[in-house]
């Protein structure tokens, strides 16, 4: 994996690199993270000539290491204006990563409203005019897409919100059934891939030969001692699987920490109708699919198949946020609706947690009332249409509530908060506060107890001990999310020695090194260096690292407490 | 005196009596642990990997009180690091 293509829309011609200097052995975030940082500059407009979209797998990406199809997407951010990686599953990123590719990178714009496709194979990377596709959902793109070329090929698309470069546009990436289901929703990635006139690429990894593993034996003890710990381990062998990422909803929900009606409580009354041992029920009931891998070399499987009562597909991996911030967050507590929304989502090209949020804030505002789910879909269809109130939707909660005069508005940086509340779980308050991408749950996710030595109980409704914990998940976060795996495999390696040996052994024997621990949590600790220095560059300061105020002066019910952690604990996160 | 106990996941198949939402109501004595409340429903003891008591991390040896809630977790649902970090009784240091 050492081949970087750069495509450049404007004179639309591709060349090819050898991976050198500064991007020697980075992957996934590691490597998007130092391309922005290197060659974009931080002052430039997110949606401009000078910004590029950065494309890459993960460093173990391609192998057959299990859980390793993680594929990063980096830019600056048209809704932060900061550093973002983006994050998605799917097909695409081991598919990439076995025709050699370590990056792909998006720079210059072509002649306003002209439209383009990548193609992508053992041939290389060819653009083609797709002016044809324009203002395609993302289904109905996937599926002619396939007819053209293969059904097997991986796709990377936006929809119209893209095109129209929303700032909460996603891009979407195709599930192994073949849906553009899985999604690199946060920052309005979609946005800064629609201003490069760039509607999709398809992968076809067809003659691919195998990723070259420069000591075989090492990286096979390594990946089996890994596996043996995700199949051991009760989240990821029965709870994952079972009820998917919402099986979370009862237990933040009985904590307190479940945002309700655009975060003024923290308890939900209608959180049974939309758990996850109700979608259980709901999908086993009506036929559809409670397991299913939606990403390649999964073997956690916490995706599913939700399907309305003729058993057909609404949408596939009907997930946590998702369901938070289409259901709690907006007082909704139907499921089938928020199935909906998120097919609505998923098609439009939409984060769906920004979306949850900006229409939180529109009810907070009375442009619909808390628990209209029909209001909510169509506040979406509105964004997906780009009508004036759609396109103030569609830039997201900041925005909205700018819109609107609102001031209970959850962002950090511009970007809005994820399903758990920082009043009753502190910790994730110094992380949402803190992180170098805007408020945001999967920096700081990871393996704490094995690299940094932090572990044991930290009382969520206190400030103490919370910055030190925030500090070391945003560090192993960041390493874990080079090197392409799942960051579900947190789990297992906090209570399971061997899953992380697991890792490092694995990262040895395919690049034939000498990791240990520490030069783990050293190649976190550089990334989010380089991160932190691209936002300073953009204007950043301390001043930027704080929750809205609403946090610190209204009491969350039930346990009636505000956001403890002092100021001078928030500046102290990156002081390593 | 009557509390109320929440059961979750895997853990409902254990509670006689649990509604659809996973809620029992139990009749216990004053200063009954949560231990106890566990082995009450019969359900073993590994079983359980967080407790909630009233929004708030709880352990085995955690008193109740006439009113209280208990919400009980099984090992498969201990996830999200925060949340695990601040609720699973096996981290408490």
């Amino acid at each position: 994996m050492d081949r970087i293509f750069r495509v450049n829309m404007g004179s639309l011609k591709v060349s090819e690199e050898k991976v050198s200097g500064d991007y020697v052995g980075l992957g996934g975030r590691g490597l998007t993270s130092m391309v922005v940082s290197k060659e974009v500059p931080a002052t430039c407009h997110p949606i401009g000539q000078h910004n590029k979209l950065v494309i890459t797998p993960g460093l173990l990406t391609g192998t057959t290491a299990a859980n390793s199809g993680r594929l990063s997407i980096g830019a600056k951010s048209p809704l932060t204006g900061g550093i973002k990686e983006s994050n998605v599953g799917g097909t695409a990123a081991t598919k990439l990563a076995r025709l050699g590719i370590a990056a792909i990178i998006i720079e210059g714009m072509p002649e306003k409203g002209k439209l383009f496709g990548l193609a992508v194979s053992k041939d290389g990377v060819k653009v083609f005019p797709a002016d044809d596709l324009k203002g395609l959902g993302n289904y109905e793109l996937t599926e002619k897409l396939q007819a053209k070329y293969d059904k097997k090929i991986g796709i990377i698309s936006i929809g119209p919100a893209g095109e129209m470069k929303m700032a909460m546009a996603s891009i979407a990436v195709t599930s192994t059934n073949g849906t553009p289901s899985r999604h690199a929703g946060r920052g309005g990635m979609g946005a800064v891939m629609g201003s490069k006139g760039l509607k999709a690429i398809v992968i076809d990894d067809t003659g691919a030969e195998k990723v070259a593993i420069k000591n075989p034996d090492l990286f096979k003890e390594a990946s089996q001692k890994f596996v043996k710990a995700l199949r051991e381990h009760p989240v990821t062998s029965e709870g994952l699987p079972k009820y998917g990422t919402n099986v979370l909803a009862s237990i933040i929900n009985e904590a307190g920490g479940y945002p309700t009606r655009n975060f003024s409580s923290g308890r939900f009354e209608g959180t049974d109708k939309i758990s996850g041992e109700t979608m259980h029920d709901i999908i086993s009931k009506r036929g559809g699919k409670t397991t299913h891998s939606g990403c390649t070399t999964c073997i956690i499987q916490c995706s599913n198949e939700y399907v309305d009562e003729k058993g057909k597909i609404i949408t596939s991996a009907l997930e946590y946020e998702t369901i938070w911030a289409n259901g709690a967050n907006c007082g909704i507590d139907d499921l089938d609706a928020i199935a909906h929304i998120d097919r609505l989502c998923d098609d439009y090209g939409f984060d769906t947690i920004e979306m949850g949020c900006a229409i939180g804030v529109a009810m907070e505002a009375g442009v619909k009332d808390f628990g209209d789910a029909e209001g909510a879909i169509q506040l979406i269809h509105e964004a997906g249409k780009g009508t004036p109130l759609g396109r103030i939707i569609g830039n997201g909660s900041g925005f909205t509530g700018k819109a609107f005069g609102v001031t209970r508005v959850p962002v950090v940086k511009n970007q809005g908060m994820p399903a758990y509340e920082p009043r009753a779980i502190q910790g994730i308050g110094v992380t949402y506060a803190t992180s170098t991408m805007g408020a945001d749950h999967t920096a700081g996710y990871a393996t704490a107890t094995n690299i940094m030595k932090v572990g044991g109980y930290v009382d969520p409704l206190k400030p103490d001990g919370q910055m030190a914990l925030s500090q070391a998940l945003q560090i192993t976060t960041a390493a874990v999310d080079s090197t392409g795996l799942c960051l579900f495999i947190a789990f297992p390696a906090l209570d399971i020695p061997e899953c992380f040996e697991g890792v490092i052994g694995m990262l040895n024997g395919c690049y034939g090194l000498n990791l240990t621990a520490d030069d783990v949590a050293a190649l976190g600790k550089k990334i989010l260096k380089i991160e932190r220095d691209f936002n300073e560059r953009a204007g950043f300061s301390n001043v930027d690292d704080r929750l809205p105020e609403f946090f610190k002066e209204e009491k969350l019910p039930p346990h009636n407490i505000t956001f403890l952690v002092p100021d001078v604990d928030l500046d102290k996160v990156f002081k390593f | 005196m009557q509390i109320t106990v929440k059961l979750n996941a895997s853990l409902r198949q254990h509670g006689r009596g649990v509604s659809k939402d996973g809620t029992l109501l139990l009749e216990t004595e004053g200063n009954t642990t949560a231990r106890e409340v566990v082995q009450k429903l019969g359900i073993p003891l590994e079983k359980v990997k967080m407790m909630i008591l009233n929004g708030r991390g709880a352990n085995f040896d955690s008193i109740l009180n006439n009113g209280d809630r208990i919400a009980l977790f099984p090992p498969e649902m201990a996830f999200n690091m925060y949340v695990a970090i601040s609720f699973r009784r096996d981290l408490k240091s």
